[in-house]
């Protein structure tokens, strides 16, 4: 391992499954340390892209690269270092929870019980019950469990707060920043903006195949919309909503005023607070619609 | 929902039907063959096989009327359709109930608004259709193939004969959904459904030679065979076919009941609710952790089944045993093809014929069942999280290949020794020495299977137990039929079983076992080149 190279660096990396299904030509590099989010709509190519860093698929060209080492040729050693959680959880039927951190703990090793156990008790997660018996969400917790217990260098974590509650999400941000702060690297995948904005240094979004965009989370940040609708109770003060910076007037008809808001919301809502406002509903923007406003802007 | 029900179920409608369809073209045709053009060759072929069938009473009816097509067809087709056709109706109603529960699809439909009783009567009447059909093709196929060879059923019979097929299929299919209803998954329904015809079966062989008294008379089998309407003076027994229906609707009665009475995805058989405090740490047993114990860990219960299971057929057999031995001393004709003109003991060559060849299958289909399991690590996620620990891909292949190793000797070596203890019990003298070898030289054959598995689920992961499971049945039949029908060296060869030969009759094969050991190391290291190779898939 070398620890100059980034933490993930791919080059042209192309996976083509045909009929334009796949990833195509990833440049992507993920520096030591950071949480970078991989965003995108279902079918974009996320997955099949961590799989590759994973080697579970060849890639059809292009190469990648994990803490200086080749994902395919080196895949053994670097598995020491990463911890992983897929996509589409696996199914361990009848097995109880503690066979399964037993297994692949045991396939790993390496593995300390007492980080077993803590990131167990912290997610509240019963082991003794069997895998068939567990919710959604339980799974998904012993999913977390396997791929923290190890303490890895490189998390690399498909839509890992899917079917977690929100106490839950919570307790994974945590888990995320004290890896982060131990010098971890985390590269996770995720249709959560909110949790994007939470928890990702920078976020590249997947189109279609194709990386779209990448940016730092501060301007993403600044390039979120959000369409606010508001009804007043007598005419609406126009013009002092146009004259605020960042609000674009989409529709105003009667009583109702219908804007598009970019950035911070409560220079809007100081102004309208004297105005008698009776009904005032948000409509968050798409994620696709939210990034690539940026870049569009 | 019927056309669902429909559609969920043909594939084993094209392959139940396609095989029982070639089976009554095929063996009228071999019949044509083989018989004779003359009375006298007709009836010393009868002869021969009428003696020859006394030793296949455990698997087949008692064979009559031989020098008749009718009566072969009988014996030979139509005796052995059950087996085939109860092996279809454990796949349907376990798919049925278990399976489309694993897949999530009876909540779908539940939540679509079909009731439960609607769903359990779509199936069985979408099973009923099908195995009607399947029976109906069979029946025309069989009645084809016998006017082709000159010899033509009566229709009457033969559609008769399909009545009762019918009946003994729906019967088995009923008590596979009633014997699903305490299982919790689709794996654990087949197992339990299995051991349940499994018993009816043999219960029905042992009727057969007065082994196990009247009670074995409640086998569907054997009620099933109370109608032979294709021998002269045979016909469809009504009693035994209402006994058939009555079992059939029963069985569906109470299964429906305990359907309605469940939880989804729960056995009727609710476990008591324990309180147990939450725990928090990961299993102390070092068996998960040490390579190859970790996945004879993972399937203990399935080793310790198949090991009862085999256990079970092998005292089985071994009471017939003396029976057949007996037989055999007296009838010079038997002791010829059994001993196939070697010097060898009869008891112990007659041990080696039923057991070996018998014991060959089931432990072929244990085989098949670990490669099945290999597919399922790969397509449930399991290979994906093993292979994200750093562990080389060869290194899965050759754990596979060491566990099924491991697993069939722990199986082989408890019915093994369940058949020594039974024969010794009977006093056939047995040499347990050369017994012992024959029965280490099963696990290379067992090993083999695995490797020509492990190949085939790198290539087609899906048709991987099929083809296996062709190359299974069709080795064991070119063994059967071979010297009932004197198939040249070039077809019997074909058998995989052949590499086993007969070890307590003529030694050890060793040139087979070279060959098992190549099939061993080249399937292995072929699978693993493959693994290492390709896209891990779900």
């Amino acid at each position: 391992m070398r620890a100059d190279r980034p933490a993930i660096q791919t080059h042209g990396l192309t996976k083509d499954y045909g009929n334009g299904r796949g990833i195509f030509d990833l440049d992507l590099a993920v520096d030591r340390s950071e949480v970078f989010g991989f965003l995108g709509p279902n079918g974009a190519g996320k997955s099949t892209t961590i799989r590759q860093l994973m080697g579970l698929a060849r890639p059809t060209r292009g190469s990648a690269e994990i803490l200086g080492l080749d994902c395919q040729r080196d895949s053994v050693e670097l598995k020491r270092h990463i911890g992983y959680l897929p996509g589409e959880l696996p199914q361990f039927g009848g097995w109880k929870g503690s066979e399964v951190v037993a297994y692949l703990a045991g396939l790993r090793g390496r593995v300390e019980p007492g980080d077993v156990r803590r990131i167990v008790e912290r997610f509240e997660l019963d082991l003794g019950r069997t895998y068939r018996d567990y919710s959604r969400g339980n799974k998904q917790k012993l999913a977390l469990v396997v791929a923290f217990m190890h303490r890895p260098e490189l998390l690399i974590l498909d839509e890992p707060t899917s079917g977690l509650d929100p106490l839950n999400q919570q307790q994974f941000h945590d888990l995320v920043r004290e890896t982060t702060d131990r010098g971890a690297t985390v590269f996770l995948s995720s249709h959560v903006l909110s949790e994007v904005e939470h928890l990702c240094d920078r976020a590249g979004i997947v189109r279609d195949g194709r990386l779209v965009a990448l940016a730092p989370l501060p301007e993403l940040r600044a390039a979120k919309e959000r369409e606010v609708e508001i009804t007043f109770a007598a005419p609406p003060p126009l013009e002092r909503i146009r004259a605020l910076e960042g609000i674009t007037v989409l529709d105003a008809s009667g009583q109702q005023v219908r804007c598009r808001v970019r950035g911070a919301i409560a220079p809007l809502l100081a102004t309208i607070s004297d105005a008698g406002v009776v009904d005032l509903v948000t409509r968050e923007p798409s994620l696709e619609d939210a990034f690539l406003s940026f870049y569009s802007a | 929902m019927l056309r669902i029900a429909l559609r969920q179920g043909r594939a084993g409608f094209i392959a139940a039907t396609a095989i029982a369809a070639f089976n009554g073209i095929a063996q009228s045709l071999a019949y044509d063959a083989i018989v004779g053009d003359t009375p006298a060759s007709r009836a010393a072929f009868a002869a021969q096989i009428e003696l020859l069938g006394r030793q296949l009473t455990f698997l087949l009816p008692v064979p009559v009327q031989i020098e008749t097509l009718a009566g072969f067809l009988d014996w030979r087709h139509f005796g052995a359709l059950p087996l085939m056709y109860g092996v279809w109706a454990l796949l349907a109603s376990t798919g049925a109930t278990r399976g489309d529960e694993d897949r999530g699809y009876v909540e779908q439909w539940l939540a679509a608004g079909v009731s439960r009783a609607r769903y359990l009567r779509a199936r069985v009447g979408g099973f009923a259709i099908l195995a009607s059909s399947s029976v109906a093709v069979t029946v025309a196929a069989t009645m084809a193939g016998a006017a082709l060879s000159g010899e033509p059923l009566p229709p009457g019979a033969v559609v008769a004969q399909g009545v009762a097929l019918v009946a003994l299929t729906l019967c088995c299919f009923a008590i596979g959904l009633l014997v699903s209803q305490l299982a919790v998954t689709r794996r654990g329904a087949a197992g339990l459904v299995a051991l349940v015809l499994g018993i009816l079966f043999l219960a029905a062989g042992g009727a057969r030679s007065g082994a196990f008294g009247t009670a074995a008379q409640v086998s569907p089998f054997w009620l099933y065979e109370r109608s032979r309407p294709l021998l002269a003076g045979g016909s469809l027994d009504a009693p035994s076919l209402m006994w058939l229906g009555s079992i059939a609707l029963l069985g569906t009665a109470a299964a429906a009941v305990l359907f309605r009475r469940r939880d989804l995805g729960a056995s009727a058989i609710r476990p008591r609710i324990r309180s147990a405090r939450p725990s928090f740490v990961p299993a102390g047993r070092s068996a998960l952790r040490a390579p190859v114990l970790r996945a004879l860990d993972r399937q203990a219960t399935g080793l310790l089944s198949w090991a009862a299971g085999l256990a079970l057929l092998a005292f089985f057999l071994g009471s017939l045993l003396p029976t057949m031995i007996r037989v055999a001393k007296e009838v010079p004709l038997i002791q010829l093809m059994v001993l196939r003109g070697a010097a060898g003991d009869l008891e112990g060559a007659f041990v080696g014929s039923v057991w070996g060849n018998t014991a060959l299958l089931v432990l072929s289909s244990f085989a098949i069942a670990q490669v099945s399991g290999w597919a399922a690590d790969e397509s449930e996620g399991r290979l994906e999280m093993t292979l994200a620990a750093p562990l080389p891909r060869w290194r899965v292949v050759l754990e596979r290949a060491v566990a099924l190793a491991a697993g069939a000797v722990l199986v082989v070596a408890v019915a093994s020794l369940t058949l020594a203890v039974v024969t010794r019990w009977h006093g056939i003298p047995l040499d347990l020495l050369e017994f012992a070898g024959a029965s280490v030289l099963l696990v290379p054959l067992v090993v083999a299977f695995g490797a020509i598995g492990a190949v085939l689920i790198g290539w087609r992961p899906r048709a991987a137990v099929w083809i296996l499971g062709v190359v299974a049945v069709a080795s064991y039949f070119i063994q059967q039929l071979a010297p009932m029908f004197r198939f040249p060296d070039l077809v019997r060869n074909l058998s995989l079983f052949e590499l086993y030969g007969s070890p307590l009759l003529l030694g050890p094969n060793w040139a087979g076992l070279a060959a098992q050991l190549a099939i061993i190391i080249g399937g292995f290291g072929l699978a693993a080149v493959s693994l290492s190779r390709r896209d891990i898939t779900r």
